[in-house]
């Protein structure tokens, strides 16, 4: 069953808005329990992938396959159960504290009255353990900084549970030590048996916690693959049209400009 | 603080009820005001009176006051925008033409000009929500309304500049909110609406919270904002058509009273939209009787007592919150 093995298949997918094409013919599978990074340059179309992963855009041709049915006949609940998305808006929640906007991850699984169940408090608690702000829990939302304010729309990203979790530029504000640990919770949530997808921007971080690099070119998959093997100098001179080697460090590849 | 709130504010509002039986130009003993309150008719003549005239305008401030406030909150969220109002719907112009033009132009009977504006309210909501479908998130909810209204607002002048001067002075206190012509059964068309739509918009708050975290983010929880938008600015459209119709528009307090409900209870949207239906009811109730008692022989229509009233309030709202932890 390879559904079964991957939550989310994408099966020569394009999008785009009216004749232009943003993405094309792109084609891949992300398995339980695998980190895959999406790397590319500012408008090679990674968001817009995400954001057809996660059901907000609808394929003009190809289809996605979530947990091996159809995304376009899921409902959005149904969707919501599935894959948990952290955005990159913001939106402006206001002065609604920490621990409610992370109660927010369990909407899709209450009822139209509202009940919280144990099940749905440990997983808020345990969520907002791993995200670190389990001592931000009463703070208003519109008091805390820049990256406290990821890490809480982390926690309720986490909170939604579901089998795959897609993560838009999560490192963004975010100090190297929360980089680490927020992309060290994403690898544990693929060891949980979970399906996650990142656009990452950081090459050295996208070598270290991701097992496959899926590299996006103008809207077409210019190759996917370990690290190793699909970042080179020629790739970087393709793709990003800069002249750089490459320096590595066990796992990590550190890209510097050459000259 | 929002416990204290939770107690203080219903217990403010029955305080409010009970001065305004008790403000006008009939004395009225606090046995008399009891036996008013107490259902059923009342023997004793004051008593007869305030039932009969001071209870449906007390009755209708608290109601408009709570159905104006959940509809201006409602649109609020839908446009992502602390500057939204049921006006913005086009409700207020939309009403206030229909009632005007049956008025002036087609001679319609008293009776008859309360279904006439919910009719213009509901139609203009519904014509500015068709043209603004595409983008009720963004600023073409904001857009389409400031047009709509600037154009029903020209008509609306022509109307009434086209009469003679007593009537003009006559529709200019309608058309700026007033209770002052309430009659029980105004009241009674209020409150009917008001047991179906108040229950719905409570219900709505859980929808809420999601909504002000993006579309993306809504979505991703599992809610169908394409369907959900167009309803609750279909619902915000229907709570402020009566109160529109009854009383005329009430500025400033749909605009306001979530701000005020925010500062002082913070956080959930479960809990500020209770909170602004409270505020809407007291601020409108005060601000009513205010116009009506503190300055006689001089009446101020409660849509200007209520613009006075409700920035007091905010202000006042503001300061606490910057003191409290409650923001």
């Amino acid at each position: 069953m390879a559904a079964r093995g991957c939550p989310v298949i994408l099966e020569r997918l394009s999008f785009g808005y009216g004749r232009g094409r943003l993405l094309e013919d792109i084609s891949l599978s992300v398995r339980r329990g695998e980190v895959l990074a999406l790397v590319g340059p500012n408008g090679s179309g990674k968001s817009t992938l995400l954001r057809l992963m996660a059901g907000l855009l609808q394929p003009v041709a190809g289809r996605v396959l979530i947990c091996g049915e159809n995304a376009a006949r899921l409902s959005r609940r149904a969707y919501a159960r599935r894959v948990a998305l952290l955005s990159q808006q913001g939106g402006a929640p206001g002065a609604i504290r920490v621990r409610d906007l992370v109660a927010m991850g369990r909407f899709p699984h209450q009822g139209w009255l509202r009940r919280a169940s144990a099940a749905d408090r440990a997983a808020v608690a345990q969520a907002m353990e791993d995200a670190e702000v389990a001592a931000l829990a009463g703070r208003p939302v519109n008091t805390l900084s820049g990256g406290q304010a990821q890490r809480a729309r982390m926690a309720m990203t986490l909170a939604q549970g579901g089998d795959v979790l897609l993560l838009d530029e999560p490192t963004t504000y975010l100090d190297l030590r929360h980089q680490f640990g927020l992309l060290g919770r994403a690898r544990r949530a693929a060891a949980e048996g979970r399906a996650v997808v990142a656009v990452l921007h950081d090459f050295s971080l996208a070598s270290l916690y991701a097992d496959r690099l899926a590299v996006l070119h103008e809207g077409r998959l210019d190759g996917i693959g370990p690290a190793a093997q699909v970042l080179d100098a020629a790739a970087l001179a393709r793709v990003f049209g800069v002249s750089a080697r490459l320096l590595r460090d066990g796992p990590a590849i550190f890209p510097v400009p050459r000259d | 603080m929002r416990r204290v709130l939770l107690i203080l504010a219903p217990a403010a509002c029955a305080a409010l009820v009970w001065w305004a039986l008790g403000q006008g130009l009939t004395e009225a003993s606090a046995a008399e005001r009891l036996d008013a309150l107490w259902p059923g008719a009342s023997a004793d003549p004051v008593a007869a009176r305030l039932e009969a005239l001071r209870l449906p305008r007390i009755g209708a401030a608290l109601l408009a006051g709570a159905m104006i406030s959940a509809s201006g909150l409602l649109l609020q969220v839908v446009a992502r925008n602390g500057l939204a109002d049921p006006g913005l719907l086009g409700v207020s112009q939309g009403g206030v033409l229909a009632i005007l033009a049956g008025a002036a132009l087609f001679d319609l009977p008293r009776a008859a000009l309360v279904p006439a504006g919910l009719f213009g309210a509901m139609a203009t909501a519904a014509a500015v929500l068709l043209a603004a479908r595409r983008s009720l998130a963004g600023g073409g909810l904001i857009l389409v309304g400031i047009a709509v209204n600037l154009l029903l607002g020209s008509v609306t002048e022509l109307i009434m500049t086209s009469g003679g001067m007593a009537q003009y002075a006559r529709l200019a206190v309608w058309s700026r909110g007033s209770l002052a012509g309430v009659s029980a059964a105004d009241l009674a068309l209020l409150a009917a609406w008001a047991a179906v739509l108040l229950p719905l918009a409570l219900l709505s708050g859980r929808w809420l919270d999601p909504l002000l975290l993006g579309d993306d983010t809504a979505r991703s929880l599992g809610i169908e904002t394409r369907l959900l938008l167009p309803v609750l600015v279909l619902l915000a459209a229907a709570l402020a058509a009566p109160v529109v119709a009854v009383c005329g528009p009430v500025s400033f307090l749909g605009l306001i009273a979530g701000h005020v409900a925010r500062r002082l209870t913070g956080g959930r949207m479960t809990v500020v939209l209770p909170g602004a239906m409270l505020t809407g009811s007291c601020v409108l109730l005060a601000a009513d009787t205010a116009g009506r008692s503190l300055m006689p022989p001089v009446a101020v229509p409660a849509g200007i007592a209520t613009s006075v009233g409700g920035f007091l309030v905010f202000v006042f709202a503001a300061r606490l919150s910057q003191r409290g932890p409650a923001a």
